[in-house]
């Protein structure tokens, strides 16, 4: 048996760029934005859809690239960490981040921000208890979560007030 | 001098890199020509090697070396104790022990391989709890190791064959003064072996170019990971370069050689190629473990309240090799007592073998496990004697000045005032009462822990260059691993050289260029090597002002002041840049200052003074599901006694975060093993803190007396706020429910089990805890 010969042609927009690749159909999205793409922001941990640190956007939807096919992006639009800010100014989230102390390691900061994205992208005002449902799939280890509780809601406020 | 950017609360200067996904971790290098590693584990806790069939696996075409023994140093490494071999050497002495390695072009067909590779085993009884391991008939772990007697092991009935390290302190007469106190209470208490998770795994990539092997490697200690490469592959340790790239977390777990002996030896089975060594999470959690530990407290105390004496005995499960086990069992036989006023005191704690993965650092050190157990106490004993907890604590507390223990240096924290400041926070004027109604029932509980910090007897060096155009470097041998290293340390040149802090950089370490520093570990990095830093910068101001009265002519009686980058005495005005460039001749256009700081050594049981006493004080408010034993935590005060906070945000991040990742220690994480094999390794059935688990309401509360010896006063933080955690909200629950746990995590079964057995007791027969109100 030869399953990893077996290659499949995807076609995608990966931060508004296109892509055409080859794949194998056993590879898992994130090695293929890490390895492949070489976006290396999107991070791998658990391997098993716990922690959130490989959180990508598939057409705005935030999925955990350790446990996604690569092949199975055919045809979407993905957003990685890379494509958020713009030029040398970053997008409200990751400002809101930076001012709020709300990453310290940086390991599950990529991973955040995009879930956020998608959060605030679903419900501009959300309250307290929806941040904490919302972001319970992601996991981080170093800021006791209260800061990135504090960064979402500083960039819900600017993102509105713009 | 003016105050520019100390004490303010700048945004970490890694904080871009990391918001936009550029920052690089270890794992994120690549480099031409890399092939990949991976391990092959033991799959018995304890079992002799057979036969290992390499041969298939390494006739395969993308397969290009499998190391076994054989093909790796046969000495054995270690901070602490060297017992630790590179690959199992004809026994394993844990599940998941690594046994081979398998390089390959791809790290799909490395894993492949070491999938695959058949080793024949030859299973042994395994030893996996502290009583197993101290039973008469134990096989012992290591059959080399030391095993003579040890005298207090053998009064509690235990063999010492498989005591890896012992530790005793003792002042006053402990025996007599329990024989005579008012009450005596004698209550065991245990803790669970954790794993630190943090996010990044265990990520090596190495070189042997022929003649120097470079290894860039997630750790917290690259000069240590330096020496024992260098003892292990027989090299001079200028031939051994450790480069630590910025790091996913560490909370100990990074400290300490880990993987790197077995990435070194792949990386010299193929000169000039790049190997890289990625373990998996499941992989991760097999590599180093915290200690579980067992703890039994006597103390008596007299008839107002006082604490007499107190015997302390701590067992710490170290697993099969020592790693940090044997500092750690020091350190936790030192803190076992307490920050008491304590007048006879024993202390005796033992690393004890297993055939469990090794143990070792973890954030604290020892300490959360002895404060759980002093902590806990502390309630049952305020208990007993109808005195409200916090009385209790106040009226046994050490102050400021007096001595933790008679031959180290006095303590330089305010608990009496944080006791003070926590309870007016848990009461203040916001705080609403809660809803009782229904199952739920309300408790608020306290905790004080206390850790000597900073190591003993470390040597930490900071190189400071300023260039001619104003701007500086900064080179020390700390890591950053979130906790602001690089942040902090261009925050206190910035203010000794009067620069913008965009014109500080911090270089992250490499051995070959940064000055030594023994690791970043111990909450040690701001005061220790922050003093080192501070040392370069003001020995190049005064660089720069001799440099400055000399090339200008200052007249000799006056006064010349560094301030805005400029240098003035009267009339005479030159910026700095002016200053090195008309200096030059002689420098080459570079100022460099440098800086040591060591702490000091003394003939006490820890060999060393230590530099500073770091705290952590509690409260919580907790609500109590009575019908499930679910806990909600409401609010909880933390109190960081910084002495002087060099950034506000970053020293509340780090509390917050020790607190929570201490939330999840108590309340929820065990790592479960069944006859030495690790069931939930997995973050599908090991449970962290997630979103979810964060308090209603957290405060953290700053102190600053200036009263630290680090840099304008600062004293280390990063451990002591996960010190109180686990017997704050174990007091808490107690208040609430009346029933009390002594083994953690404390999970909602094991909070209605306790509910139910207090219960019990107050039913059936009330002599049985006569004393109780
Ligand atoms: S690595 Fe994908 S969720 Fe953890
Ligand atoms: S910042 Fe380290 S895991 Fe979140």
């Amino acid at each position: 048996m030869n399953r990893v010969s077996e290659r499949r042609r995807i076609r995608c927009k990966v931060n508004g760029h296109d892509i055409d690749r080859e794949v194998p159909v056993t590879q898992l999205l994130v090695d293929f934005i890490r390895e492949d793409l070489n976006l290396t922001g999107t991070k791998r941990s658990c391997d098993v859809q716990v922690c959130g640190v490989c959180t990508v956007l598939v057409d705005g939807r935030p999925v955990s690239a350790c446990t996604y096919l690569a092949f199975e992006a055919d045809g979407a639009e993905i957003q990685t960490i890379e494509g958020l800010a713009s030029g040398s100014e970053l997008h409200p989230i990751q400002q809101a981040f930076l001012d709020e102390n709300a990453t310290q390691c940086g390991y599950c900061t990529p991973g955040m921000i995009l879930a956020t994205k998608s959060l605030l992208e679903d419900d501009a005002q959300p309250n307290r208890e929806r941040i904490r449902d919302y972001l319970k799939g992601n996991l981080c280890r170093c800021t006791g979560y209260q800061p990135i509780l504090s960064a979402v809601v500083l960039a819900s406020e600017r993102i509105r007030h713009d | 001098m003016t105050n520019t950017v100390v004490g303010k609360s700048i945004p970490r200067v890694d904080g871009i890199d990391k918001v936009t996904g550029r920052a690089k971790y270890t794992g994120d290098l690549k480099f031409a020509g890399m092939v990949h590693a991976a391990i092959a584990r033991s799959s018995f806790p304890r079992a002799r090697i057979d036969v290992i069939h390499a041969d298939d696996v390494r006739q395969r075409p993308d397969v290009i070396a499998v190391l076994t023994a054989e093909q790796v140093p046969p000495r054995l490494y270690g901070t602490f104790i060297e017992d630790q071999p590179v690959l199992a050497h004809g026994e394993a002495r844990y599940q998941g022990e690594p046994t081979a390695v398998v390089i390959a072009r791809s790290h799909e067909d490395a894993v492949g391989g070491a999938a695959d590779l058949e080793i024949d085993w030859d299973p042994l009884p395994a030893l996996t709890t502290i009583d197993q391991a101290l039973s008469a008939d134990a096989p012992p772990v290591h059959a080399e190791q030391g095993s003579e007697g040890v005298p207090w092991l053998a009064r509690e009935g235990a063999s010492s064959r498989n005591c890896c390290h012992t530790f005793a302190r003792e002042h006053g007469d402990v025996d007599r003064a329990l024989a005579s106190a008012t009450h005596v209470f004698e209550d065991t208490f245990e803790v669970p072996a954790l794993q630190a998770f943090p996010l990044e795994r265990y990520e090596c990539i190495a070189l042997w170019d022929g003649s120097e092997l470079t290894i860039w490697s997630a750790t917290q200690s690259p000069f240590i990971v330096r020496r024992d490469l260098a003892r292990l592959f027989d090299l001079h340790l200028h031939r051994v370069n450790v480069v630590a790239p910025l790091i996913g977390g560490g909370f100990g777990a990074k400290l300490y050689t880990k993987i790197e002996p077995i990435g070194a030896a792949c990386a010299f089975a193929v000169p000039g190629r790049p190997v890289k060594l990625s373990l998996s999470a499941n992989e991760s959690a097999l590599t180093i473990t915290q200690h579980a530990a067992r703890v039994r407290l006597t103390t008596g105390v007299s008839a107002d309240g006082l604490i007499v004496a107190r015997d302390c005995l701590s067992l710490f499960n170290t697993g099969a090799y020592a790693d940090a086990g044997a500092r750690v069992a020091d350190k936790g036989g030192y803190r076992a007592p307490g920050p008491y006023r304590i007048d006879n005191v024993r202390s005796r704690s033992c690393a004890v073998y297993t055939n469990l993965p090794p143990a070792g650092a973890y954030r604290g050190f020892g300490a959360p496990q002895v404060v759980w157990a002093y902590e806990s106490q502390m309630d049952v004993i305020a208990e007993r004697l109808s005195m409200s907890p916090l009385e209790l604590r106040q009226r046994n507390i050490l102050h400021r000045g007096e001595h933790f223990s008679p031959d180290d240096t006095p303590l330089d924290c305010d608990l009496p005032a944080s006791l003070t400041v926590v309870r007016e926070h848990m009461h203040g004027a916001s705080t609403v009462p809660p809803d009782e109604s229904g199952p739920w029932r309300v408790g608020e509980g306290y905790a004080v822990g206390l850790k000597d910090g900073g190591g003993q007897r470390t040597a930490s060096n900071a190189e400071v260059r300023l260039e001619e155009d104003g701007s500086a470097t900064v080179l020390v041998g700390s890591t950053e691993i979130g906790q602001g290293m690089l942040t902090v340390f261009a925050q206190l040149v910035a203010e000794e050289l009067q620069l913008e802090i965009e014109h500080v950089r911090v270089a992250l370490p490499d051995t070959r260029r940064a000055p030594y520093d023994s690791g970043t570990n111990a909450s040690r990095t701001l005061t220790l090597v922050g003093s080192a830093v501070v040392m370069a910068a003001r020995q190049i101001r005064e660089q720069l002002i001799d440099a400055f009265r000399d090339l200008y002519e200052v007249p000799p009686g006056a006064q010349a002041v560094l301030r805005h980058g400029a240098l003035s005495a009267g009339q005479v005005t030159a910026s700095v840049d002016e200053v090195i460039r008309r200096g030059s001749l002689l420098r080459g256009g570079q100022l460099i200052g440098t800086g040591y700081f060591r702490t000091k050594a003394a003939d006490n049981v820890l060999g060393g003074m230590t530099a500073f006493w770091e705290p952590g004080v509690a409260g919580a408010q907790v609500r109590v599901d009575t019908e499930t034993g679910s806990v909600q935590i409401l609010h909880y005060v933390s109190i960081l006694d910084v002495g002087r906070a060099i950034n506000p945000k970053l020293c509340e991040g780090q509390d917050i975060g020790a607190a929570v990742m201490g939330m999840g220690a108590a309340l929820c994480e065990r790592l479960e093993f069944e006859g030495g094999q690790l069931l939930n390794a997995s973050l599908v059935d090991y449970r962290l803190p997630t979103f979810a688990e964060l308090p209603e309401r957290f405060e953290t509360v700053l102190i600053e007396n200036g009263d630290g010896p680090g840099p304008h006063g600062a004293r280390g933080i990063g451990e002591g706020s996960i010190l109180p955690v686990a017997a704050a909200l174990g007091n808490a629950i107690a208040a609430a429910t009346g029933a009390r746990v002594y083994n953690l995590p404390m999970t909602p079964e094991v909070i209605w089990r306790a509910m139910r057995e207090a219960a019990a007791a107050e039913g059936s027969n009330t002599s049985v805890v006569p004393e109780v109100k």
